[in-house]
């Protein structure tokens, strides 16, 4: 009997002593837990119906609280997320670090998710990561869609097509040039639907090859056996560069076919963390307008005649900055450390021959769509 | 009736019939056309396979896109990923040089060629070698090139000149200067091949040469060769750039060199130490240490844990410390008692009271560590009627035990010690490491719970049986693609709060619970195979239950499985790629998604597939061969 005591007086004793350390260790950080974002209790409940609680500021805070920015990124978009052997880079990664710039003080704050298209949206309601900058258009169906909100554009896609000079194609053919031609494209995309409907618009017919990739497209398009091929435009302007084509082959309609505009994604009912995200963008497009690059901020800030650019350093009217949450100088160190919308977009899309002078992604003042409102 | 039985003398024939030697042609009518079928099945067969070599080696060796450099290029990013190698600007120590951690990646590497080479002397793999076998397949590699570069220029001019059939394929455009080398080579191994034949003779086919030797002789003309040769690389940062012949980089090329050290001197060591140390000790010091070295090397070396709050915040080294003591000596007495001969019923007290603390520890907020070292005392208790008894054994056990509480409490620290290996990513692995880790993890984690499974649906109490049958029937009936999915989706949902298990864990562990199920099937059907005069024959022994399952049926029923597991063992190596779907970068996304999408290597998707098809057939095929040696050895299928 005294034995028997003995064993359960020991079992009881660990599990108190157990009990005794463990509220210094594994629970320690409510804050960092990855599915509550939107206060409150039931994780699950929480996430999806987080209008409500949104307002307090959850993502904010669980981000400071893990003292790093969770960004999910593509596997693999010329462009737009490159992973080489030691280093990140690209426009979606580059505004991940402005975000984690605007939030740390430190662009180098963030960790990246790199993640396949199939699960992107699912893996930011679940708080995988807590922005999603993955060339995602933005659309309809997916806005309205339970917990998904868009921010503001940073590139705008479309759809061309591309076709040889050789066969008589030029910048501005038109549907009726392409009746009864073999058009080309890659499965899984919506592209085949949007170019159809294209034609049929202009009363031309044109017969359609889907091929399983990207690659077996251009290996048909190259050797002859499709006339043209279709797809996002800033493809076709890379591939027909890094191909060496770039005299031979050319794109139209000059209007694109379709609208495909790419932006950052992140969690319904969160409103301070939408408006970081968003201004943390629309602050690079200020920066452009004005021509302020990250060597010259310092300069323009101390020359002191432009009140805008003071309020965006959080040197006049610092309330602003303030109000969204994150340091006053925040959005001086976006631009310190990142740069401004044409040097994010001359560093990683220029040298895949997407030329910016003239397509919609000019500043509005150069005819483009690049555009921001006041900072006041 | 005590008489020998006689048997009479058989004469032994001396001399065999003597067969007529048999030329090519000979061979050729008896086997590939012997009647008008197999003439007409010859035919198709080699039109088959000249359509697809002229393809297949088309590409490989002289398409116009392939891209061989973006395989080449990518090397470190398909082996460790963004592993830290000291090119980041963006990853920087205290004084603001980049950090390079690559030797952490070498010495893993080092540990794993070390301890393979120790296996090799240990379990006496290799052995001697006819040089026939050589000798032929120099001859098949010379004729594959013959047919390649000759018979197949030939059959395209039959085909293509003179009866105008195109048959499409790749563009065969290989120059006369390429043809004429390799038509050479293939002439020179051919003819080589059959004249060292002839001049050896029937000594051609006595084993004389050392299998191990033969390895260890390739490996230093590979080592050597990459001193030597020089590989296409792009000659500027832009895309199209021409490409300029760089000899290979030191940073790889030292390292290999070292390995090659490695592997020499620990099989050297290894041989050393087999005249002193006995080969059952010996293999036994090298499964543990194979054990244990995966962990650590995952844990330790490639993650380098940091002890301090910042790295790990909530961690502390001292509370891991004394709860790992605390188990040491509070649960070695327990386990003590329960393996005490005149323990009786009270073990079953014990194990009530161990089993009240664990469901306890489970319903409340308490560390992993505790919750798992409460089972690890289950365990031991359980087992305690086996293997207790006299003292000695007793204490062995209890020595066990130790060894166990010291690994666990080690462990449990690594895990919780924060990853100081930074790689701006979640986890620091990726590609080859990050496939390996899941595959290792898996095999290592599904075994003993597949087993347990298959146990539970042999059992005889209808309560394991129903558990086992409902998991394994759940398991196996919902694809692996939405139990991943379903881990980092829904797993975050049904944690507790705070629980930051990284997203490859919770992969692991889902995966490791799938490929049990199916572990567990292919136990059981090994379990049936045993005769039940087997398991009768230990229970008149004096046996109980589970010494007999642990020391008789299992180890008969394991062996009649292996064909089976290593089967499911490749399945596993090759389905850890479908952990890209959930945005874990292993090596197949690497090579399929994030290379092909670096602006430098457009185009690439082609030659990486081949190349990863290439790399996971190289591991496929040496399990495949490890198993059929294992096989053979122990005689499965010859009993």
């Amino acid at each position: 009997m005294v034995r028997r005591l003995f064993v359960l007086l020991v079992a009881l004793a660990l599990v108190a002593a157990a009990c005794g350390d463990d509220s210094t260790s594994d629970t320690t950080e409510p804050g960092a837990a990855t599915t509550t974002t939107a206060g409150g209790g039931g994780g699950a409940t929480a996430t999806t119906t987080g209008g409500d609680g949104g307002q307090g500021g959850g993502t904010l805070a669980e981000v400071r609280a893990r003292g790093v920015l969770n960004c999910g990124v593509s596997e693999g978009a010329a462009g737009f997320t490159n992973i080489d052997g030691s280093d990140f880079s690209g426009i979606d990664v580059d505004y991940c670090r402005a975000v984690a710039a605007a939030i740390f003080g430190d662009s180098n704050k963030v960790e990246f998710f790199p993640v396949s298209s199939q699960v992107r949206f699912d893996n930011l309601k679940a708080g995988q990561y807590d922005v999603l900058f993955r060339n995602t258009t933005w659309t309809a169906s997916r806005d309205t869609d339970v917990g998904m909100n868009f921010g503001p554009t940073t590139y705008f896609d479309g759809q061309g097509v591309m076709g040889p000079i050789s066969k008589g194609f030029s910048a501005d053919s038109e549907p009726e040039d392409v009746d009864g031609l073999l058009l080309c494209t890659s499965a899984g995309t919506t592209s085949e639907k949007n170019v159809a409907e294209w034609a049929s618009l202009g009363g031309a017919t044109i017969r359609l090859e889907t091929l399983e990739t990207n690659e077996d497209v251009y290996t048909a398009f190259i050797d002859g056996s499709c006339d043209m091929v279709t797809t996002d435009a800033s493809n076709l302007v890379g591939e027909r560069f890094t191909r060496g084509f770039l005299d031979e082959w050319v794109i139209f309609p000059p209007t694109n076919i379709s609208k495909e505009p790419l932006g950052p994604a992140y969690r319904e009912g969160d409103d301070e963390w939408a408006d970081i995200i968003d201004w943390t963008v629309f602050v690079t497009f200020i920066a452009a307008e004005k021509g302020v690059t990250s060597a010259t901020i310092d300069a323009a800030i101390a020359a002191g005649d432009d009140p805008e650019l003071l309020r965006i350093a959080g040197l006049e009217s610092s309330e602003i900055v303030a109000d969204l949450g994150i340091a006053t100088d925040g959005f001086l160190q976006v631009i310190k450390q990142i740069g401004n919308y044409n040097e994010i977009y001359e560093r990683n899309l220029a040298p895949l021959g997407l030329v910016q002078a003239g397509s919609l992604n000019a500043l509005f003042t150069e005819g483009g769509l690049i555009y921001a409102p006041p900072f006041r | 009736m005590t008489g020998k039985i006689i048997l009479p003398d058989i004469p032994e024939l001396e001399f065999a019939p003597e067969l007529p030697p048999k030329g090519p042609v000979v061979w050729m009518k008896d086997n590939l056309f012997s009647t008008p079928r197999s003439s007409f099945l010859t035919v198709v067969g080699l039109y088959v396979a000249y359509v697809f070599t002229k393809g297949f080696t088309g590409f490989v060796f002289n398409y116009a896109e392939r891209r061989w450099d973006a395989v080449t290029d990518n090397m470190k990013l398909l082996m460790v990923y963004l592993y830290p190698n000291g090119t980041s600007e963006r990853i920087l120590d205290a004084a603001g040089e980049p950090i390079n951690q690559m030797h952490r990646v070498w010495i893993s590497l080092g540990v794993v060629i070390a301890l393979t080479a120790l296996s090799l002397v240990f379990w006496r793999v290799g052995g001697k070698m006819a040089p026939k076998r050589i000798t032929r397949t120099l001859q098949i590699s010379g004729g594959f090139l013959l047919f390649v570069f000759l018979g197949v220029t030939i059959l395209d001019y039959v085909f293509g000149v003179l009866f105008g059939f195109d048959f499409g394929g790749w563009e065969w455009q290989f120059s006369t200067k390429v043809h004429f080398w390799t038509i050479l080579v293939g002439v020179v191994l051919l003819g080589g091949g059959l004249l060292v034949d002839r001049a050896m003779g029937d000594r051609g086919k006595e084993e004389t040469i050392s299998v191990i030797g033969l390895l260890g002789a390739l490996a230093v003309v590979v080592v050597g060769l990459l001193w030597v040769i020089e590989l296409p690389r792009l000659s500027g940062t832009e895309p199209g750039a021409p490409k300029v012949f760089q000899p290979i980089e030191e940073t790889t090329t030292l390292p290999w060199t070292i390995m090659l050290g490695v592997a020499f001197l620990s099989y050297w060591v290894g041989v050393g130490l087999r005249r002193v140390i006995p080969d059952r000790a010996g293999t036994r010091v090298l499964t543990l240490a194979w054990l244990v070295s995966f962990p650590v090397l995952v844990m330790a070396v490639l993650r380098d844990p940091g002890w301090d709050e910042v790295v790990a915040p909530g961690f502390s080294l001292g509370n891991y410390l004394t709860i790992g003591a605390a188990f040491l000596v509070v649960g070695g007495l327990v386990i003590w008692a329960a393996s005490h001969p005149a323990i009786g019923e009270w073990s079953a007290a014990i194990v009530a009271a161990i089993g009240v603390a664990i469901v306890f520890s489970w319903s409340v907020s308490m560390l992993m560590f505790i919750r798992f070292s409460l089972f690890a005392v289950l365990l031991f208790v359980l087992g305690a009627k086996t293997f207790g008894g006299a003292t000695q054994v007793r204490r062995r056990y209890l020595l066990l035990w130790a060894g166990l509480m010291v690994f666990l409490t080690y462990f449990f620290i690594l895990v919780k010690g924060g990853n100081t290996v930074e790689t701006q990513t979640p986890s620091p692995f990726g590609g080859f490491v990050l496939t390996m880790i899941i595959f290792v993890s898996v095999m290592l984690l599904s075994f003993p719970f597949g087993v347990l499974l298959a146990l539970g649906r042999t059992s005889t109490m209808p309560i394991f049986r129903l558990m086992s049958v409902a998991y394994i029937e759940v398991v196996r009936g919902v694809p692996l693609i939405t139990w991943l999915i379903m881990s980092i989706i829904f797993m975050p949902f049904a944690l507790p709060i705070g629980a930051n298990v990284p997203d490859f864990v919770l992969v692991i562990l889902f995966y490791a619970g799938f490929s049990a199920a199916y572990m567990a099937e292919n136990v059981r059907g090994g379990l049936q195979a045993i005769r039940a005069g087997q398991k009768e024959a230990s229970v008149a022994l004096g046996m109980t239950t589970v010494q007999t399952m642990i020391f008789i049926t299992m180890p008969q029923a394991l062996r009649t499985v292996i064909p089976a597991l290593v089967g499911q063992a490749i399945a596993t190596f090759k389905d850890t790629s479908l952990v890209a779907i959930i945005g874990l970068l292993d090596f197949l996304a690497l090579a399929q998604g994030t290379v092909p999408g670096q602006p430098l290597y457009r185009g690439s998707l082609r030659t990486m597939l081949i190349f990863a098809a290439f790399f996971y057939w190289i591991f496929t095929f040496s399990m495949s061969k490890a198993s059929q040696r294992l096989e053979k050895k122990l005689g499965v299928g010859e009993r």
